[in-house]
């Protein structure tokens, strides 16, 4: 054992002492802080439209010509909806709470009613005209949720609708104006309310609807999710708690409200994006055991008393070490940087969740770690096939390479094996396995979505059967050969 | 005679169709230097990593210490130091932070490291980065890695490449002085026979695979020594100092006169000094002026161990092992 913490700690020195891999942990550094800002950046850009010389105000002048000269139907209520935003600088992307009051008064309200018959029926009220247009801008808000509570409730009762079925289309105006929560402040509750309605609706749509058979399972999952959801934002709205995190929502809302602004939606973007973070472990992996040969230091090291296995074992200690050591202080890097980006706000963010029918709140660093973690795996997967590969072949460029490949082709090489080629089977390559964080939570734009069916229990069986192929490469390389 | 470190018994090894140790069989005794001699391309650097399991071997045995390569490896390497080919070191550490890398391993405190870099010479260089280390400081190196935990069998494979003259002869004395004083088994690979007349006790030829002998210095060098040594005597007048000699009988050597000053003789060397004591004084006492007796080596010890592993070879070609 004393020989074995000697072995580890040799391979520890032979690391720390060499250049190269300070270099690479400097890149990786910089690396990590550069996706912090690239993301702080694009996520920032939602106040106005003037990429690359493009003004948005000028292309909506080009459709009020356009509708002039086509008159298609509804144009003349267009025109007087585009003037209306050309006049007061309403945008269509950065999330104005302008622009939805302003479709109502110039095309209109639809009311989702749920009765039950048919998914996403709507009713239609008529537009509430250029006196509702002149309220938004008096930005006389009460004034305006009164008239459409009004509208609503006069055309749903017209079609024969009861009041309960009325109470919830008004139920998001009479909400705010209850609690005094303007739509103009853009604060968090908004977004909870819109939420909140939504979930409402369709937890009663979906309750009033009886499914057998196959269909009833998903059925029962879809209620249950939306009972989830209606849960946490009516906690949220009692509990006063301004931000959560969850994995794929965290910066959902970015645009419309300044409260996602902070470290959260950067880290999620990171942990997406952490298969990439490999690399950089790949490149020491690649190196460990084939720079011995390349440089003939191998041979001072095997004519010591030590049985080969426990040499390559401990270069492998080191390598989980150095994974480690990397995850950690890119890690940090990142939340510092994107903390002084974006000023260390919303700290006490939650996570929260439906347990036994109660909400449970976990803080965001607690929750985002988990995921860092299980994000983690894909580091460790990929950098023992380097590793291995590295043992096996005895050359580093080739070792670094093919598992570089593997990193950024994997989802390439499942993509054609499911929509090209067709087969299935790709479900028990490494490539739908390896990221845990979309088995999990669903596939995002860095990696592999989930097959049907595939659960986190065959995906770690799937992880350790490639680890033990990998790990026998290693040894196989590193004792049975000669040197 | 003193106790075997290392003992290889019947070697033999193959690399794919290639037979390159040919029932190879030797011993290293402790408080000795043993050379293994050969070509290049005879298998002395295959056998030296087969001893520190560097290779792997198709038949045979080696024991070091005792303690069996392939059933106690740990022990057996336990007693071994060695360099293997060149000494090709960590380049981007110090030669002290190599040297602690392998004292870490073998359990071998800073005292000694500093004690085996005094016995090199290296306490001046030792904290530069490898890289800048000619490869005689690397040798030195590797011979004080090799050094680190007192082996009982040092085995360097050709150490006096890279090396100046005045570091070659520091290197003998020390490899001798390792040998006859703390009793250590040195084996040391060469294909210079001239180094191992000067620095080993026996020494092994190898040649094809196939150890051809094993013998101590000196009967080596007899057994590849001709028989008669030939001397050049100088004098003023070489055709009437020969007549003075008529009645000499070197058979079967002979004499014959060189030019106008030299007479050439080809004496048995057994024989040697009783013949020029007469010859010389056969040539003063006739009148003539003796300048000089000069012996002129007739073969080269290089010559004679081309000519052995040739032989070698060619009983081989024959089908035929010795």
């Amino acid at each position: 054992m004393m020989k074995f913490i000697a072995l580890v700690k040799n391979e520890a020195i032979k690391l720390l002492t060499k250049v190269s891999s300070k270099i690479v942990l400097s890149l990786a550094i910089v690396v990590s802080m550069g996706v912090c800002l690239i993301f702080f950046i694009s996520l920032n850009m939602n106040d106005s439209w003037r990429w690359g010389g493009w003004d948005e105000f000028e292309w909506l002048e080009e459709r009020i010509t356009e509708a002039q000269r086509h008159k298609y139907e509804g144009w003349e209520q267009e025109v007087a909806m585009l003037r209306f935003q050309i006049e007061h600088r309403i945008s269509s992307y950065g999330g104005d709470w302008r622009l939805g009051y302003a479709q109502m008064a110039f095309y209109g309200n639809w009311v989702r009613y749920p009765d039950g018959t048919r998914y996403g029926d709507y009713l239609e009220v008529p537009p509430f005209g250029e006196g509702f247009a002149q309220l938004i801008v008096e930005r006389n808000w009460r004034e305006m949720h009164e008239i459409i509570i009004r509208s609503n409730a006069e055309a749903l009762a017209n079609k024969g609708h009861d009041s309960e079925i009325i109470e919830m289309a008004n139920w998001q105006y009479q909400y705010m104006l209850d609690n005094d929560i303007s739509p103009m402040e853009q604060t968090w509750q908004h977004g909870v309310i819109h939420s909140l309605d939504w979930s409402r609706y369709e937890v009663s749509f979906l309750e009033s609807v009886a499914v057998r058979g196959d269909g009833a399972d998903e059925h029962n999952k879809d209620l249950q999710n939306a009972k989830d959801s209606a849960a946490i934002a009516q906690y949220r709205l009692d509990n006063n708690v301004s931000r959560t995190v969850a994995y794929g929502h965290t910066m959902s809302n970015w645009s419309s409200t300044d409260d996602s602004n902070d470290v959260w939606s950067l880290l999620e973007a990171y942990i997406m994006l952490m298969p990439f973070m490999s690399v950089f472990v790949i490149i020491i992996a690649g190196g460990l055991v084939s720079s011995e040969f390349s440089k003939g230091t191998i041979k001072f090291l095997l004519i010591n008393p030590v049985k080969r296995w426990k040499i390559i074992t401990s270069k492998y200690a080191v390598l989980l070490a150095t994974g480690g050591v990397f995850m950690v202080v890119t890690l940090i890097s990142f939340l510092l940087f994107g903390g002084i980006l974006t000023g260390f706000n919303n700290m006490s963010a939650m996570y929260l969740d439906v347990v036994n029918g109660a909400v449970t709140g976990t803080p965001a660093l607690v929750y985002f770690m988990g995921l860092w973690v299980l994000s983690g795996i894909n580091i460790l997967v990929m950098s023992t096939l380097a590793f291995a590969l590295s043992s096996l072949t005895r050359n580093s460029g080739l070792a670094i390479a093919i598992s570089i490949a593997a990193v950024i082709g994997g989802g390439i090489i499942d993509n054609i094996l499911r929509w090209t080629a067709g087969v299935d089977w790709g479900r028990y390559l490494l490539f739908a396995n390896v990221d845990l964080v979309s088995v999990l939570h669903g596939g995002n734009m860095a990696t592999v979505a989930p097959y049907p069916g595939q659960t986190l229990l065959f995906t770690i069986g799937v992880i350790a059967v490639h680890m033990v192929i990998f790990g026998l490469m290693a040894w196989d390389g590193f004792t049975r050969k000669e040197i | 005679m003193n106790q075997a470190v290392l003992q290889i018994r019947g070697l033999n090894k193959h690399f794919g169709n290639r037979h390159v140790l040919k029932n190879v069989s030797f011993e290293t005794y402790a408080g000795e230097v043993f050379g293994f001699l050969g070509p290049n391309g005879a298998g002395k650097t295959t056998t030296i990593k087969i001893a520190v399991g560097h290779l792997f071997y198709d038949e045979g045995e080696v024991l070091i210490n005792g303690f069996d390569l392939n059933k106690n490896f740990e022990r057996a390497l336990e007693s071994v130091g060695g360099i293997v080919e060149n000494p090709e070191l960590y380049g981007h550490m110090t030669g002290m932070q190599n040297l602690r890398q392998y004292a870490r391993i073998r359990g071998v405190g800073q005292e000694r490291i500093d004690e085996v870099v005094r016995l090199v010479g290296m306490e001046n260089r030792v904290k530069e980065k490898l890289k800048r280390y000619s490869l005689g400081m690397r040798q030195r190196i590797g011979l004080a890695m090799a050094l680190l935990n007192r082996p009982k069998l040092l085995i360097l494979d050709e150490p006096t490449n890279g090396l100046d003259p005045a570091g070659i002869r520091e290197l003998r004395d020390i490899l001798k002085k390792l040998a006859h004083e703390e009793k250590v088994g040195v084996m040391v690979s060469s294909h210079l026979m001239s180094e191992m007349e000067l620095m080993c006790d026996r020494v092994g030829i190898i040649s094809n695979g196939v150890l051809i002998d094993v013998k101590t210095v000196e009967d080596l060098i007899a057994s590849v020594r001709s028989p008669f040594m030939t001397y050049r005597i100088k004098t003023d007048n070489a055709q009437a100092a020969m007549e003075t000699l008529h009645d000499i009988n070197l058979t079967p050597g002979n004499k014959t006169v060189v030019g106008t000053d030299i007479i050439e003789l080809k004496i048995e060397a057994e024989r040697a000094e009783e013949f020029i004591k007469a010859i010389t004084q056969r040539i003063v006492m006739g009148g003539y002026v003796l300048f000089s007796v000069t012996p002129v080596e007739e073969m080269s010890l290089e010559d004679a161990f081309i000519e052995l592993t040739k032989k070698a070879g060619h009983y081989i070609e024959g089908g035929q092992i010795i």
